[in-house]
């Protein structure tokens, strides 16, 4: 038996989403030690599978003043602070004939006691704005919703946080908290990809893992119901709408249309589903059916629109009552198990959304810096992320595509430093314009260790093509940055189809289907994909077709 | 218009129709509607390779009834052996004659030829840089293999190559390396050589210093006994003229991969089956597509339909008429087949379907599954001529080929192209049968022989 590692440090954090690395961030900049584990790769569970929509608070407004309150406020907080994570596109509230146009008082109402900024538009003020929305609406109103981009944000949070110390072990799972009486002082981990043990040692404990934080919780013998509702959302080609388009109604299925880079995306649907489920979603052909029809009403055009895939999350319900289901919060919820529980250095930071993940971040480490008797206040809502940073260069620059796009995704201090021979200029993905000096980057600074973890952070292969020609190229690169052999590179290869397939199959018809094909007849017909699993087999082993 | 054969479709299947037809006399167009699957093939003929059931075959012919047998609704089975055999053997005497060898085991075996990914892959015919390496892979006579990594090019990636070979158990005793070679034309470009194509290259490689600096290259890094893996860069219109060059320049044996798209290797039959169509009389009608058609019941069959011009995207409210036609229209990419959210289409006449099962069913779990992909396999539903059905009648005039036919998997049995040839030629024969020339009924009778 080897020395299992140990790592030391004030904090560890569980859960590498938005709102754990967001805490990750509020500590280092607090000057707190911290690491963070995820089980799989940042922004992978619940962060990652979500509208990315920058609420203005408006959808809450009339059913949930505080959620409403706290999602302006946050929105004002997130476009200074990670201003290269939005687009401030602004978003339409529209009344559809079946809907009751008497609704519009009660949600600018509303919208304006959680100081919520609206505009009522007329049917062609709204279609002047938005040619593509349904030309039927009978009134629309205006409000400062945008585009948030979650893998951007968490990769900013972390890159930000490691400048000031942070540390971040990704593909790195809890098995257990190591308890000393009644309290907690650390866990017990191994690396999936590795299968290597290791032990985290910290004064406090975070988990931050939303849906799977209830796990971890069972850790400790304490008992947190969580309700997980499914919802499922479908990618569309291109970008069909440039303001978000949502109903002005009360929220229901389907009634959000997001534009997001070259995309847009319609969601969602809301199904409870068994926890047993949670690592196993699945869109049915009938969800797929419903966004497709639901959507088109939304604007018409989503039903000529090529669907590129479809995925699911889950959103990450706790029931506050304790179990009997009664009590169920879809806001922040803050377990600090000392008081709750009895049971030490142990803090749980669950439910909330994407949108307040900044302020359950300061709402938490509050709390934690007042048990390690830190008093530096925070100021993630002042500091700006490092790829928000706008350098000012008084000097025009000769602006190349790629250049202008992985400075949408990192921030120009990133790109600054990119390799800039003719070889890490060439384009890899040419849907979204990434180069092989923004993968050299990706691979060496942000923790990418395979395609998919390539795809959250620079986008490659989330256009139209999904991947088709550019993921091969950008497997070779894994050979030349991160040291794979040539055998490894062609895993990454098809364990990134064997994930974009998950996606692919609830909505495989049209062009999805063609593309399915040509990819298929490419890799298996003409590259023997399948068979890199088998290299080990002799020919003579296998099983023939004789008379 | 007015031609005795019209063949829908220009990838594989209809330009083994076109030529088949043209050779019996008829006056023959083909409507392609741009490039085919050839952009993106290995370039090699597969025949049969596996069983729908998953077992390897050995050698196509031997197993071939058994085969017939055990698989009857296989597109196979309805052409039959003697027509299969017959296609295939006429299909490579024409590329042959050519200029594109197509070769062969001796004893009919398939044999395997390495992938792009340094996987083995088993296919029937093919072309003459293509090492065939035996289906009993312990007696390969390899002593060591060199893979060429073209320096700055993307598109084939010696490591993987190489890494992957190294894990076949019957090459244990082979040495195995990989090597990078750079092109001297790359540094003369105005644009950035890192991302360059195969095609991209093979314009460059017509030059003849070029060729000679690449055969001094190449002639460094390996020996005449060794194996020399070179991705498929040359061969853009000048077929296997560079290959050749380079072959008798240096004196190695190469085995070429094809690369990301487009595959030289795929692109030099295409624009060989092009050329002969063309120069043999055929009338190619490129880059059209053939919208829809009048179809009227047939005066001397009850019941079925006669198929009695087309109309295409060009040349709008012109039809063309023909005696018979072709359908050799492809599959989804290729826009031949049409999936619906909630059902199957063939989007030019309506044609019924063999398949009409839920969506759900058409794919596997995993992508790279054991047993591939179900809607490779959805197609149109035709009788025992290859004629397909309007609401259940019988188009006796029209007669399906290729990738639109149902009922067989191109991919996982290794059929796809020779089902293309063998069905394409059969309905040649087919619609022979159809005509009153007798000269022409001779040839349908010779060929089923």
């Amino acid at each position: 038996m080897g020395k299992v590692t140990r790592f030391n440090s004030e904090v560890l954090i569980i859960g590498g989403g938005a709102t754990g690395t967001s805490i990750m961030r509020d500590c280092a900049l607090r000057g707190i030690t911290c690491i963070l584990l995820d089980k799989g790769d940042i922004a992978s569970g619940t962060t990652g599978r979500n509208h990315g929509l920058l609420h203005s608070g408006a959808r809450y407004a009339v059913t949930d003043g505080e959620s409403a309150r706290e999602c302006i406020q946050e929105n004002k907080i997130l476009k200074h602070i990670a201003s290269h994570c939005i687009e401030d596109t602004s978003g339409l509230f529209i009344t559809l004939p079946e809907d009751d146009l008497d609704f519009q008082n009660t949600f600018i109402d509303a919208c304006a006691s959680a100081s919520i900024d609206t505009q009522r538009l007329t049917p062609q003020q709204a279609i002047d704005l938005e040619p593509n929305v349904n030309r039927n609406l009978l009134g629309a109103v205006k409000v400062p919703d945008g585009t948030l981009d979650p893998f951007r944000l968490c990769a900013s949070n972390v890159l930000d946080a490691k400048n000031h110390g942070a540390q971040l072990l990704t593909y790195s799972m809890v098995k257990s908290l190591i308890r000393i009486g009644e309290r907690i002082i650390g866990a017990k981990c191994i690396n999936t990809r590795t299968n290597e043990q290791f032990e985290v040692y910290a004064q406090e404990v975070i988990n931050a893992a939303g849906i799977w934080g209830k796990n971890i919780c069972h850790y400790a013998d304490l008992n947190v119901q969580m309700l997980p509702a499914k919802g499922s959302l479908l990618v569309f080609e291109h970008r069909i709408n440039d303001l978000v388009i949502n109903r002005c109604r009360k929220p229901a299925d389907a009634d959000i249309l997001v534009p997001g880079d070259s995309i847009s995306l319609i969601g969602t649907t809301s199904e409870e589903i068994d926890y047993k489920d949670i690592d196993a979603l699945k869109t049915s052909e009938k969800e797929v059916n419903i966004l497709i029809e639901e959507g088109a009403k939304l604007a018409p055009i989503l039903a000529q629109t090529r669907v590129l895939r479809a995925y699911a999350g889950v959103r990450p319900l706790v029931d506050v009552g304790g179990g009997d289901g009664r009590n169920i919060s879809r806001g922040i919820v803050l377990l600090d198990h000392e008081q709750r529980d009895g049971l030490a250095g142990f803090s749980s930071i669950l439910g909330g959304k994407l949108m307040t993940s900044r302020l359950m971040a300061e709402m938490t480490t509050d709390l934690i810096a007042n048990k390690l008797g830190n008093t530096t206040s925070c100021s993630t809502h002042l500091q700006q992320l490092p790829g928000s940073v706008v350098i000012n260069n008084s000097k025009p620059q000769k602006t190349v595509f790629t250049t202008k796009a992985a400075t949408h995704r990192h921030g120009q201090n990133a790109v600054a430093t990119f390799d800039q021979s003719t070889k890490g200029k060439s384009i890899v993905c040419e849907c979204e314009m990434v180069s092989v000096g923004e993968i050299e980057y990706a691979i060496k600074q942000l923790d990418v260790t395979n395609l998919v973890d390539l795809r959250r952070r620079t986008r490659l292969g989330m256009g139209s093509c999904q991947g088709e020609l550019c993921t091969y190229r950008a497997s070779s690169l894994f050979c030349d940055f991160a040291n794979c052999s040539g055998n490894e590179s062609s895993k990454l290869l098809m364990q990134f189809f064997e994930e974009r397939w998950k996606g692919i199959k609830p909505v495989l018809f049209g062009d999805a289907l063609r593309e399915a094909e040509f990819t298929y007849w490419l890799y298996e017909g003409l590259f023997g994909a399948t068979d890199i699993n088998k290299l080990g087999e002799k020919q003579a082993d296998k099983e023939y077709y004789e008379i | 218009m007015k031609f005795d054969s019209i063949i829908i479709g220009g990838g594989i299947a209809g330009y083994t129709a076109g030529l088949r037809s043209l050779e019996a006399g008829l006056k023959t167009a083909i409507i392609s509607n741009g490039q085919s699957a050839l952009h993106f093939s290995s370039g090699s003929i597969d025949l049969l390779s596996h069983t729908p059931t998953g077992k390897i075959i050995r050698n196509p012919k031997v197993i071939f009834d058994k085969f017939t047998t055990e698989f009857p609704a296989h597109p196979y089975s309805k052409v039959g052996k003697g027509t299969v055999f017959a296609s295939l053997k006429w299909y490579k005497n024409e590329l042959t004659n050519a200029g594109i060898p197509l070769l062969q085991q001796d004893n009919g075996d398939n044999h395997l030829r390495i992938t792009p990914l340094g996987t083995l892959k088993s296919t029937w015919l093919s072309q003459p840089y293509v090492q065939q390496l035996p289906m009993r892979l312990t007696q390969h006579a390899i002593k060591r293999i060199v893979v060429v990594q073209i320096n700055d090019f993307r598109d084939f990636n010696a490591k993987m190559v190489t890494d992957n070979l190294l894990q076949i158990p019957e090459f244990t005793d082979v040495e195995i390396s990989h090597t990078n070679i750079s092109i001297d034309g790359f540094s003369g470009l105005k644009r950035n050589a890192c991302e360059l194509r195969s095609i991209d290259i093979a314009r460059i490689l017509t030059d003849e210093d070029e060729i000679k600096a690449l055969a001094t290259k190449l002639t460094a890094v390996a020996t005449p006994n060794d194996l020399v893996i070179l991705p498929a860069i040359t061969g853009n219109g000048m077929g296997l003229k560079i290959l050749n060059k380079l072959h008798s320049l240096t004196h190695l044996t190469f085995h070429e991969v094809p690369t990301m798209p487009p595959s030289m290797l795929g692109i030099r039959l295409e624009e060989t089956m092009i050329d002969l169509f063309i120069k043999r009389g055929g009338m190619l009608l490129k880059g059209d597509q053939v919208t829809h058609g009048d179809m009227a019941e047939d005066d001397g069959h009850s019941g079925e339909l006669t198929l009695k011009r087309i109309y295409t995207r060009n040349l709008e409210t012109m039809p063309l008429t023909a005696d018979n036609y072709i359908f050799a229209s492809g599959s989804f990419f290729n826009k031949g087949l049409i999936a619906h959210h909630n059902k199957l289409q063939e989007p030019v006449f309506d044609l019924d379907m063999n398949n009409h099962e839920e969506r759900n069913t058409w794919y596997s779990p995993q992508f790279f599954a054991d047993n591939s992909q179900p809607f490779l396999s959805l197609g149109i539903k035709t009788n025992h001529r290859f004629n397909p059905m309007l609401k259940g009648k019988v188009v006796n005039n029209l007669f399906c080929a290729g990738s639109n036919l149902g009922g067989y998997d191109p991919i996982a049995e290794g059929s796809g192209s020779g089902v293309a040839i063998s069905t394409a030629y059969h309905a040649v024969n087919q619609l022979l049968k159809n005509t009153k020339n007798s000269h022409l009924q001779h040839i349908a009778s010779d060929s089923l022989a």
